[in-house]
């Protein structure tokens, strides 16, 4: 009966998930900081200049660090007020001046509550960093959480400034490769060098397909953009830095929810960590 | 019970006197093996090790029993050839039917190499895309493939292909609730399909050879019952399974939208190749169809090289790997064919079909069309609870030994018979004990008698359609 798995198998590769494209909408945005309504208001204009789509957002929440004092009465407030877009930083209502190993309760936990998305920016809430020299013209969506998750793309999309450059970036664990190919080098029944080659390829395909349909959607679409695909296998913290160390991103896209498990995502957490130079887009 | 009745039996025939006891004896051993073959999954055996040890125990017996008595059962010695040239070969080499065995082994060879180039896996995402994701037209459309598909190819590579995609189609549009209705009426529609052609089933390819009913004829009589069947059985199916076509507007796009993911493109390694195929696949039924009139003798190749020289065209595609495809044979099936083969004529020398001849024969003297009726519909029960294979070679060479005209209905009843059987019973037949085997694997509930229950409405009505076509077009 090997034959029924042989066809499935055929049937399930032949099924695609294409990227479906959906307009992101902006039209309340929410503004956490630890500073007053002036530092509230000078991000909000930085804020316009990095994503110039902003500037017709209707409704702006500013929301200031002497509104709320738990982690609870702030998740209260934007569950309430229904924001499109929660912008923040890191370590908010905490004495730490330089961010290194963790990201702060706040952000852990709105991250995985909220529904809206978390734009978080460089520095902390009571030292905010500078991201707004230019509009934001790099910008590279991680998808390797779940190809196929149109999402996380659309909204790479929505906080382009219309031009430059965005690149699609999958990047499969060479670790967790070589494990399972350990595994398989220990049994005689699968071809050791059939298996490495096949299921080095299979990885790559699904996510490799679903770019490459994002990318044919994309370019007809937003012109102006150029999309770059790159999908590869390797160490992914290590790639993803490499990669926006090379095209000097402004802005990464990241998925951080996680539908086994309540905290973040473990790649977005330790990306998160490591770019804090830079803002992150988090859905 | 039947033992007595052959002691008692006097068995002179055309091969001679044999005692009543041999006859007896071999009879036992017959019914044995049958009974064999339907504990086939209680005994975990393959058919091709049950039927050898038969055919080893039959040829071994009748070697003592020839030596005791000294008259020889089954001529040994040497085979004279057409050209007056005499060869000596074992016992068993001419007792198998080489023509059956090479259309098998060439169209299995064929079916395997063709597969790879992704034809049927294009053709039957390309149905699922069309059918826009509706149940009842993906029911249709997937019945009409699995017809199309057991015919050129076999009932249970046809299951194969048409389950599997079944099982994801359906679980991309989320109507994993109407699995068992399209497993079900898919498995019982191979045995449909495996009527159309002259090839497309094992007992086609045995009893139409014998009886030397041509391709074309074969199929200018089983194409109108098989449409008839296929269209009857679909919309029981509609009606039992309760298979609705969508019918909002909204449903209609989300389901169409769903199968439009799927990329019949995928699975073909290279369109060079794929064309290639199709080529020769039409080339293939062209020529099996044309092959009593291919010229300059030709035609005296018979259909087994016809089969042959295809496989190995295109086999050449593969030329490098082709151990890659030896190895995918069905070595079980052909082996199984040999050892059948050798047993059937130790039967036949022994008197043993002889007297279930004589048994058929005072039903055959029944007006025909009760004749008819009574010879399809326990082919059919006998084919549902055994292998339908020794069936149809075993009355196959009894009908033979009647000098039945190539038109007589009984052959037809026969294949009808052999075929429809495996519809009974989960066990009746190769596919639909695949459509078994993927059932279970999804996991739905599905027992021996819950299948013959399901079953039953669709087996007897393609049973009487056949019984009346029967009567109607002989």
């Amino acid at each position: 009966m090997d034959q029924i798995d042989e066809f499935a198998s055929m049937f399930r590769r032949a099924e695609r998930r294409p990227f479906v494209h959906e307009t992101v909408p902006l039209v309340r945005v929410a503004i956490v900081t630890d500073g007053d309504a002036d530092a509230a208001n000078s991000i909000r204009e930085r804020l316009v200049t990095f994503v110039p789509r902003l500037s017709s957002v209707e409704d702006w929440q500013l929301i200031t660090g002497d509104q709320f004092h738990t982690v609870q009465e702030l998740t209260d407030r934007l569950t309430s007020d229904t924001p499109d877009l929660v912008v923040t930083f890191r370590h908010l209502h905490e004495e730490s001046l330089i961010p290194q190993h963790s990201l702060g309760v706040y952000v852990d936990v709105m991250t995985q509550v909220l529904a809206p998305p978390v734009l978080l920016l460089p520095g902390t809430g009571r030292q905010p960093g500078d991201f707004a020299s230019e509009a934001c013209d790099a910008i590279m969506v991680v998808t390797d959480h779940i190809a196929g998750d149109s999402r996380l793309i659309n909204y790479g999309v929505a906080l382009s400034a219309g031009t430059g450059d965005m690149w699609l970036c999958h990047v499969e664990d060479d670790a967790v490769f070589n494990r399972y190919m350990q595994a398989i080098e220990k049994i005689p029944e699968i071809d050791t060098e059939q298996a490495r080659v096949l299921l080095g390829r299979q990885l790559l395909k699904d996510a490799g397909d679903f770019i490459e349909s994002a990318i044919a959607e994309l370019q007809t679409r937003q012109t102006g953009v150029t999309y770059h695909a790159s999908v590869v296998r390797g160490h992914r913290l290590q790639q993803y830095l490499q990669l926006v160390e090379s095209h000097d991103v402004h802005l990464v896209v990241v998925n951080t929810k996680d539908e086994d498990q309540l905290a973040m995502h473990g790649m977005a957490y330790a990306l998160s960590i490591e770019l804090n130079d830079r803002p992150l887009l988090l859905l | 019970m039947s033992g007595w009745l052959l002691l008692a039996a006097d068995t002179t025939t055309t091969h001679g006197t044999v005692d009543a006891w041999i006859t007896a004896l071999f009879a036992f051993l017959l019914v044995a093996m049958i009974a064999a073959l339907a504990f086939e999954e209680k005994l975990h055996a393959k058919k091709s090790i049950i039927v050898g040890c038969f055919a080893g125990v039959c040829l071994i017996l009748e070697t003592i029993i020839s030596a005791w008595t000294g008259e020889r059962l089954v001529p040994f010695g040497e085979v004279t050839l057409p050209n007056g040239h005499s060869i000596s070969l074992p016992v068993y080499i001419p007792a198998i039917d080489w023509g059956v065995i090479t259309i098998i082994l060439g169209a299995s060879l064929f079916v395997e190499v063709t597969s790879r180039s992704g034809v049927f896996a294009w053709l039957a995402i390309k149905v699922t895309k069309l059918s826009g994701g509706d149940p009842w037209r993906l029911l249709i459309a997937y019945g009409l493939l699995t017809v199309i598909f057991s015919a050129v190819l076999n009932n249970v590579t046809a299951m194969i292909i048409i389950g599997s995609l079944t099982t994801v189609s359906l679980g991309k549009l989320k109507r994993n609730d109407l699995l068992l209705g399209f497993l079900v009426v898919e498995g019982l529609l191979t045995n449909v399909g495996g009527l159309l052609t002259l090839i497309s089933s094992v007992p086609n390819i045995i009893v139409g050879k014998t009886a030397g009913i041509s391709f074309v004829k074969f199929f200018l009589i089983a194409a109108p019952y098989v449409l008839i069947a296929t269209a009857a059985t679909l919309f029981l199916g509609k009606w039992r399974f309760k298979i609705r076509g969508l019918v909002s507007e909204q449903d209609r796009e989300e389901a169409a939208e769903l199968v439009a993911g799927f990329d019949e493109t995928e699975n073909i390694p290279s369109e060079r190749f794929f064309w290639f195929s199709v080529g020769t696949l039409v080339a293939f039924i062209a020529c099996l169809a044309g092959q009593q009139q291919l010229p300059w003798d030709l035609d005296k190749l018979g259909m087994g090289f016809v089969a042959l020289f295809f496989a190995g065209v295109v086999l050449l595609a593969y030329r490098h790997e082709v151990d890659k495809f030896y190895a995918a044979m069905d070595w079980d099936l052909l082996a199984f064919f040999a050892g059948l083969f050798v047993v059937i004529n130790v039967m036949e020398h022994a008197q043993v079909l002889a007297v279930i001849g004589r048994a058929i024969q005072s039903v055959l003297a029944l007006p025909e069309s009760s004749a008819s009726s009574i010879l399809l519909a326990s082919s059919a029960v006998a084919s549902s609870v055994t292998d339908n294979i020794p069936l149809a070679a075993m009355l196959a060479k009894i009908l033979a030994g009647m000098d039945l005209a190539s038109d007589s209905p009984f052959w037809w009843c026969v294949i009808f018979g052999a075929n429809l059987g495996g519809n009974i019973t989960p066990i009746g037949s190769a596919s639909t004990v695949v459509a078994m085997t993927i059932i279970h694997r999804q996991k739905l509930s599905l027992s021996f008698p819950g299948f013959v229950m399901t079953a039953a409405p669709f087996a007897v009505a393609q049973i009487l359609l056949a019984i009346l076509y029967v009567l109607i077009v002989f």
